[in-house]
């Protein structure tokens, strides 16, 4: 420990959270994964399992049919132990509901139980225009447009009173987000509750839908000017909101390489964990079939 | 699940806020017109002033005079520094986070002598388009591929040839 | 993946000279310095500015021993970050060879000896590994082997065998108290 806090007080003041163990360091990258899990004293920080076994390759798409498995790239929202015990709760709701494969941009139908309604079940069908959070927490939204009133549900995909998912149709559009729908005209967001499924044969590529969708006229929830969407048509303003966003924009955060790297889960360790995934999943669809 | 009814497709119609209640809350002071005489402005801050942020304490001059004079100064300058240690080579001493001084200036002035023999133009403008291995006096080029620098002086004892090989205790 | 010790929040460094201020300033600093490393292969300066930098510098080398020169993006990427143009050559075909198969980081830092008074900064040494100057520090000992380091590593040894006995005397220990001794009446 005197060696520990010899090395430690260089870093600075910190606490280590979720440790039996109060030690002074800082959330840091500079103490060892292996340093932090020895104090834990759950059998789950020095799991044998996972080094003897070989770890798969996953397929190069994983990350994006899978991406809620992969955890918060913010190291303080970080826990090794509890990022395990979600992965295994998330494989075994997994076995009782078939969680598609869907993308922003996709429809899909949800059918959730709800006490208050008749057959106490609740289907709601939308488009998709957010995925978001991590583990049993990662949410979607959906949105369509019911009786003239616009409407979103966010849902947790993990949560146990979702009785299925649908995905009608399977695609993908040219933002990672769809939030302006809520100032675009009401078309671009209605979805009938009786949309046909559209069949997409397993193995095929997700099509990209390339509309270009028209914006009411302003005010506007968000700036959609100084935004990079490629999903909007011309939105035909006067040219001094141009120029206030060309002295807005900070043109070099695309190749800011250590910003992009603090914000996602770096290569190497995305492929382990996708690798553990597809393992997983290949071990559920073989139980599947029997 | 969250549910957001959010703006109407209808057209915007005028917004007309309602007041939230008819009375006046009783939790602000009323104006009495009796104290309107008597109260000056000063009496009314001097009410008011248990929401005033005041210091509890006196600032004793020893840490008004720290607080002023730079105490950064005095930790950096003040106090005395444990962690010097003497270099194995050359017994020069330096802290024990940094390299020694006497010895990176001997390294210093020879990747100079090397690097003028770079030349200005290879070293400044045009990088070799291979590694770089500098020949001393007396040596043969290795590896014909790679770039070849020649340095007109004998190569000195601590720099050895071999850069893979650690150098043995005495 | 990253190798080297960073810190989880960018430094938000004041302007220098000639880049102007703010995250604009700081990332033309960023590049003038990745510039410089590439280049020189070893160079000095203020320790923050050049921690900054070898993350950067890093990635860089990263990106374009993941990708090559013939991917698009890292080209674009390239060409940013190395504002003299010769150096692009160098990066993918005399840096991407010499780490391709490296399990380290690709460059190195040092902290240089403080002047006193000086400024109130430290300097700092940044280099990429294997380049071709000598070496920062000129003769590494080899130190496991002196007559003291033995015995201290025997006297470890011992140490942690004879904890080893203890916990295990204790572990037996333990499992005999367990037992219920409780005497049973006995019919005569």
């Amino acid at each position: 420990m005197a060696a520990l806090g010899n090395r430690v007080a260089a870093l600075g003041r910190i606490r280590l959270l979720r440790s039996s163990v109060f030690i002074q360091c800082r959330y840091s990258n500079t103490l060892p994964e292996a340093t932090v899990e020895k104090h834990r004293k759950s059998k789950l920080a020095q799991d044998p399992e996972e080094s003897e076994t070989e770890s798969l390759v996953a397929p190069r798409d994983y990350k994006y049919v899978y991406p809620e498995f992969l955890p918060d790239p913010k190291p303080q929202y970080r826990d090794r132990i509890r990022e395990k015990l979600e992965h295994e709760d998330m494989f075994r709701r997994r076995t009782v509901l078939k969680i598609p494969e869907f993308y922003v941009g996709s429809i899909l139908a949800v059918l959730v139980s709800d006490p208050y309604a008749p057959g106490k079940k609740n289907r709601f069908v939308g488009i998709c225009i957010n995925r978001s959070g991590h583990g049993l927490r990662s949410q979607f939204t959906l949105r369509n447009v019911v009786d003239g009133q616009g409407m979103e549900i966010t849902y947790e995909l993990y949560n146990p009173t979702i009785q299925g998912i649908e995905v009608l149709k399977l695609e993908k559009r040219l933002d990672p987000h769809l939030f302006y729908l809520r100032d675009a005209l009401p078309e671009y967001s209605t979805i009938p509750f009786d949309f046909e499924p559209v069949p997409h044969p397993p193995g095929a590529t997700i099509p990209v839908n390339p509309v270009k969708v028209k914006l009411r006229p302003r005010p506007w929830h968000e700036r959609w000017e100084r935004q990079d969407l490629q999903g909007l048509q011309d939105l035909e303003l006067p040219e001094r909101f141009y120029e206030r966003a060309r002295e807005v924009a900070k043109p070099w955060e695309k190749y800011d390489l250590m910003k992009q790297y603090r914000e996602s889960i770096n290569d190497d360790d995305a492929a382990k964990i996708m690798g553990y995934v597809y393992k997983k999943i290949q071990e559920l669809e073989k139980t599947k079939e029997r | 699940m969250i549910v957001l009814p959010l703006a109407a497709t209808k057209e915007r119609e005028p917004y007309h806020p309602a007041l939230a209640y008819n009375v006046i809350p009783v939790a602000t002071p009323t104006h009495d017109q009796d104290c309107d005489d008597k109260q000056s402005l000063l009496d009314t801050i001097m009410s008011n002033i248990l929401w005033a942020a005041v210091p509890k304490h006196r600032r004793s001059p020893t840490k008004r005079l720290i607080r002023r004079n730079g105490y950064t100064y005095v930790r950096d300058f003040m106090t005395p520094k444990k962690n010097i240690v003497a270099c194995l080579e050359c017994g020069h001493y330096h802290e024990r986070h940094t390299i020694c001084g006497n010895c990176y200036e001997k390294v210093k002035e020879e990747t100079e002598t090397m690097r003028e023999a770079m030349g200005e133009d290879t070293r400044l403008y045009n990088q070799p388009k291979s590694e770089v291995v500098f020949v001393y006096e007396n040596e043969k080029p290795e590896d014909e591929n790679k770039f070849i620098v020649e340095v007109d002086k004998p190569r000195p004892e601590w720099f050895s040839h071999s850069l893979l090989t650690k150098a043995k205790t005495r | 993946m990253l190798r080297f010790r960073y810190r989880f929040r960018q430094r938000n460094l004041p302007s220098a000279e000639g880049t102007g201020s703010g995250p604009a300033g700081r990332i033309s600093k960023m590049r003038k310095l990745v510039t410089a490393l590439i280049r020189h292969e070893r160079i000095e300066g203020k320790h923050p500015y050049l921690d900054e930098a070898r993350g950067y510098a890093e990635r860089l080398i990263d990106e374009a021993v993941r990708n090559g020169d013939q991917h698009k993006p890292t080209m674009e990427i390239a060409n940013y970050w190395l504002l003299e143009k010769d150096l692009l050559h160098k990066l993918f075909k005399v840096l991407v060879p010499r780490y391709e198969n490296a399990s380290t980081s690709y460059t190195k830092m040092w902290n240089l000896p403080t002047v006193y008074p000086g400024g109130g900064y430290h300097m700092a040494l940044l280099e990429l590994r294997n380049n071709p100057w000598p070496d920062v520090i000129p003769q590494q000992r080899e130190v496991k082997n002196n007559l003291i380091n033995v015995l201290i590593k025997a006297a470890k040894e011992d140490h942690e065998k004879n904890q080893q006995l203890t916990e295990h005397k204790q572990s037996e220990f333990t499992d005999q108290s367990t037992d219920t001794g409780t005497t049973t009446s006995q019919s005569p």
